[in-house]
């Protein structure tokens, strides 16, 4: 019997013990070391998950905060705004990403060769190659927009091309990472990037 | 160097002892604390953490005492102890939880650090109803008072 009894008791106990440990167990501060990992638009997420979530978040003005953070980030100005509004900073730090972000970029396979000659104007790309064909590329839609047969296999330096032709398209997203120009001006490294963290490297020397 | 051979018992709520090097030990700021103050006895209840979570605690900073005594090659010990770390907290929610409560009570920083961010990412990127189901955090918002939350900050909700 006895023994019986301390079993049960015992299991008891280890059921009580055992309870399991949620994330409501968690005080105040321990949340805010959580939202202290998170940015502005899960924090906000985070306002709508439950009250207490929402008393914390709003008390310690943690929304504030992370833009200000943001903020801190984004520039090297130590001015703080005083008062921030903080779906205006979402807004532009948003656009700002989307300014920064990637674009499509495509392959150019066109030569039969690795091109050898390349040449930037006006958000155009002149390459030229061995195969005595020299083709301008779009900047802005990745295409090839012209293309032109070479007698012979001529120094892009000779070579220009005539800009009323072609309509020069506006050149609004960063795609080129690093343009390695040498001492006369002729490009020898383009360095791009585009969606899926797709890239394409020319080293032209 | 005498006192890393210094031996110091941890007992757990269940009051099962742990017996650690001092070094060890003082991973615990309270313990370190405790030992500062004159607190000579070589054994220290830790009244509010069980065996199953202290044992993983004692785990957690035996590995980054260790860790911390190599000297040389600090950079591929970095990243081992960041493997560990990783490897460490990858348990399940309520451990999860009891172990970020350990490591505040007894304060172990580099270990609320790394629970803290374990936490956080899984909240990342998802929607507060996400949140709440992975969480299992009751809803104690009546339909207006949500929406008007919400309307707070429209902004972050738009698709």
């Amino acid at each position: 019997m006895g023994i019986t009894e301390t079993a049960g008791e015992s299991s008891a106990r280890k059921t009580r013990r055992r309870a399991p440990t949620s994330i409501e167990s968690l005080d105040a501060d321990i949340l805010c070391m959580i939202f202290s990992f998170l940015d502005l638009f899960d924090l906000v997420h985070c306002t709508v998950v439950c009250n207490s979530w929402h008393a914390v978040i709003k008390k310690l003005k943690l929304l504030q905060s992370s833009c200000r953070k943001m903020h801190q980030l984004g520039s090297t100005s130590l001015e703080q705004p005083r008062e921030i509004d903080v779906e205006d900073f979402a807004m532009k730090h948003h656009k700002m990403a989307l300014l920064r972000g990637r674009i499509e970029i495509e392959r150019w396979e066109a030569h039969s060769h690795r091109f050898s000659q390349c040449r930037m104007k006006k958000g155009l790309l002149l390459t030229g190659v061995g195969d005595k064909v020299m083709r301008l590329w779009s900047l802005d839609s990745y295409k090839c927009m012209e293309e032109y047969s070479l007698p012979d296999a001529a120094s892009l330096v000779d070579f220009d091309f005539d800009e009323s032709k072609v309509k020069p398209p506006q050149v609004h997203s960063c795609v080129i990472l690093t343009l390695v120009m040498d001492e006369n001006c002729s490009l020898v490294e383009v360095e791009m990037r585009g969606f899926n963290e797709q890239w394409c490297y020319i080293n032209l020397s | 160097m005498s006192e890393s051979n210094k031996k110091i018992s941890l007992i757990s709520s269940e009051g099962e002892a742990f017996e650690v090097s001092e070094a060890v030990a003082r991973e615990f700021e309270i313990v370190a604390h405790m030992l500062e103050d004159g607190c000579s006895g070589s054994s220290i209840p830790i009244t509010t953490v069980d065996s199953n979570i202290l044992g993983k605690v004692i785990e957690y900073c035996t590995k980054h005492v260790e860790v911390g005594n190599v000297e040389g090659n600090s950079e591929k010990a970095e990243k081992d102890l960041e493997e560990f770390d990783k490897r460490f907290i990858a348990v399940e929610m309520n451990t999860l939880f009891s172990l970020i409560l350990a490591a505040n009570y007894l304060n172990v920083k580099g270990l609320l650090n790394i629970g803290c961010q374990k936490v956080a990412d899984t909240i990342k990127d998802m929607k507060p109803e996400e949140v709440r189901s992975i969480f299992n955090i009751e809803n104690d918002y009546t339909p207006a008072e949500e929406e008007v939350v919400r309307k707070e900050n429209e902004w972050a909700f738009q698709p």
